[in-house]
């Protein structure tokens, strides 16, 4: 199936100021991807060029296979942005402005209103209006009117800001639910890493608006996963008491000839002693390995630009 | 562009705060038109403004007009780019110029309305200060609405560059001082140094700022109507094109 979205060497200036710099991704369909980076990093400008309401200086951009300026403009009838923040008027309701929004997009069937609100969450505010609303219900809005018209591409830019916890879990689920069970695709940037790594299935690292890394859930996984480092003397002997011993063959032999054993983290002494009592002296042990905030840190050139 | 009509029309429907300046204007001409009735009553004002006089007196207040006109315009334009409905209709796919063109249509529209409720006002308080003993033909009549209308037209146009500043600044207060401060003061200034150089009232004539005020009185001609008409509209296309051509590639924050 092809891409949804492909950019090739994007680029937009602003004053002599690069906010996107060559950037090259493609977006596959039926998968949550998650863009990760700083402040300024340049993710919301992504996010305005391909909803429209920016324009690049140099490159190019794929939508649903077309890259015509005017295909595109027609394509993005697919899609479903909250940018920023979300898009409503104050003084009216929470089903108004969802009304609104149904009229501009020239959807016909008012149901969708009461479907989306119960969707999340936001079916009992009756009569108050937007203003009133707290920055979650805001929030849980925008989304609302994001998914207003079934859109096969999911926009969205911090969508978890200000939400409760349960809120974020609601909001989670949601989208993991609008990935597996419609496989729409969407495109999430927000700034909590551990939040995003229990959605996004792919990961694009963002910084000083370049790409720095796109990466599969797997990859970062295997990138942020907490080992043990074994060191000895006969790693073959090794391998093989982790083997028919620790009954695990969850490790990997590394080139510098350390051992990575991924189980027993909490179990160091234990599994010493099962070594010592096979023959092995181990030289180190030692836990390592990247957390997600380690590893996107690395990925960006160090703690110091931080 | 359907779409986005009846869309301005729903948020123009819900809109409290044109229901403000829609009721402010109606206060603010039926008090006049009452405080004129009064003075003349008590020997003062002048004997020109009598009767129907007081009718054109009122729908030719164009400060009234380029004041509620800009804060339309403040409030449905600009507005809709600080709560970001004009950045989700792009997003979702609406061209810019079905934008412009909607947005326009419903801000010509409001001043219609608001012209309207000045001469329905002022009608009310004619009706109740002279009873209906004024004697009015049907082609008076006719003549009347006529006016209406054509003059709603022409300060339709009149206010058309607060589309302009709307989408070219965004910011409510350049908006403001362009309807009050240009558009009134700085005509007025115009029309005044025209009495002194007859090309800048050759120059007027050719926009909706000077033509409107032969449509003020009962003998107005249908050359009048027609004049007023085709320099609205052109002025109008021309402020819409140059709305377009700006809006048309600029960046929405």
């Amino acid at each position: 199936m092809k891409s949804i979205l492909q950019t090739n060497g994007l680029t937009k200036v602003y004053d002599d100021t690069y906010a996107l710099h060559e950037v090259s991704i493609s977006i596959e369909p039926g998968r949550i991807y998650g863009l990760i980076g700083q402040n300024g990093s340049g993710k919301t400008t992504l996010m305005r060029l391909i909803a429209g309401l920016s324009f690049p200086t140099s490159g190019t951009l794929e939508l649903f296979g077309y890259t015509d300026e005017k295909k595109i403009h027609q394509e993005r009838k697919r899609i479903g942005c909250m940018i920023e923040y979300p898009s409503f008027i104050p003084n009216m309701t929470a089903k108004d402005n969802l009304k609104l929004h149904r009229i501009m997009r020239g959807i016909p069937n008012a149901e969708v209103e009461e479907e989306l609100l119960q969707i999340v969450g936001l079916e009992d505010t009756g009569k108050k209006k937007a203003r009133d609303f707290s920055l979650g219900m805001k929030q849980r809005l925008g989304i609302a009117i994001a998914l207003l018209g079934n859109p096969e591409f999911l926009i969205l830019d911090e969508p978890i800001n200000g939400l409760d916890p349960l809120g974020v879990v609601e909001v989670r689920n949601l989208l993991i639910k609008l990935c597996t069970e419609q496989q729409k695709t969407i495109l999430i940037s927000s700034h909590n890493l551990p939040e995003l790594y229990q959605v996004a299935t792919d990961y694009i690292i963002i910084h000083d608006g370049e790409i720095r890394e796109a990466v599969t859930l797997k990859q970062l996984e295997e990138h942020c996963k907490r080992y043990l480092r074994l060191e000895c003397d006969c790693p073959e002997k090794l391998a093989a008491i982790i083997e028919y011993e620790l009954h695990t063959d969850n490790y990997k032999v590394m080139p510098d000839r350390s051992i990575r054993l991924y189980d027993f983290l909490d179990d160091k002494e234990w599994i010493m002693k099962v070594f010592f009592q096979n023959g092995i002296i181990v030289t180190n042990c030692s836990t390592e390995g990247d957390t997600l905030e380690d590893y996107f840190i690395s990925t960006i050139g160090g703690a110091e630009r931080v | 562009m359907y779409n986005l009509l009846r869309c301005e029309l729903f948020k123009l429907r819900k809109s409290k705060l044109f229901l403000l300046i829609l009721g402010v204007v109606i206060a603010y001409s039926a008090l006049t038109s009452v405080l004129r009735y009064s003075s003349i009553q008590y020997g003062g004002g002048s004997e020109a403004i009598y009767g129907i006089d007081m009718y054109f007196e009122q729908l030719s207040n164009y400060l009234l007009i380029a004041v509620a006109g800009s804060l339309i315009a403040t409030t449905y334009v600009c507005m809709d780019f600080d709560n970001k409905t004009i950045q989700d209709a792009i997003a979702c796919g609406c061209s810019r110029l079905s934008i412009v063109l909607s947005k326009s249509l419903i801000y010509f529209f409001t001043i219609l309305i608001t012209t309207v409720s000045i001469s329905v006002a002022s009608s009310v308080i004619i009706s109740m200060a002279y009873g209906f003993g004024m004697e009015f033909s049907a082609v008076s009549i006719f003549k009347l609405i006529a006016i209406t209308l054509t003059t709603s037209f022409a300060y339709s146009a009149c206010l058309s560059p607060c589309i302009l500043l709307s989408f070219l600044s965004r910011k409510p207060v350049v908006v403001l001082a362009g309807g009050i401060f240009i558009l009134f003061l700085g005509i007025s200034f115009l029309k005044d140094a025209a009495q002194m150089e007859p090309a800048i009232l050759t120059i007027l004539s050719f926009t909706p700022y000077g033509i409107n005020d032969a449509l003020f009185t009962l003998d107005a001609a249908t050359g009048d109507f027609l004049k007023t008409i085709i320099v609205s509209i052109a002025f109008m296309l021309i402020i819409l094109a140059v709305t377009h051509m700006s809006f048309r590639k600029s960046e929405v924050r």
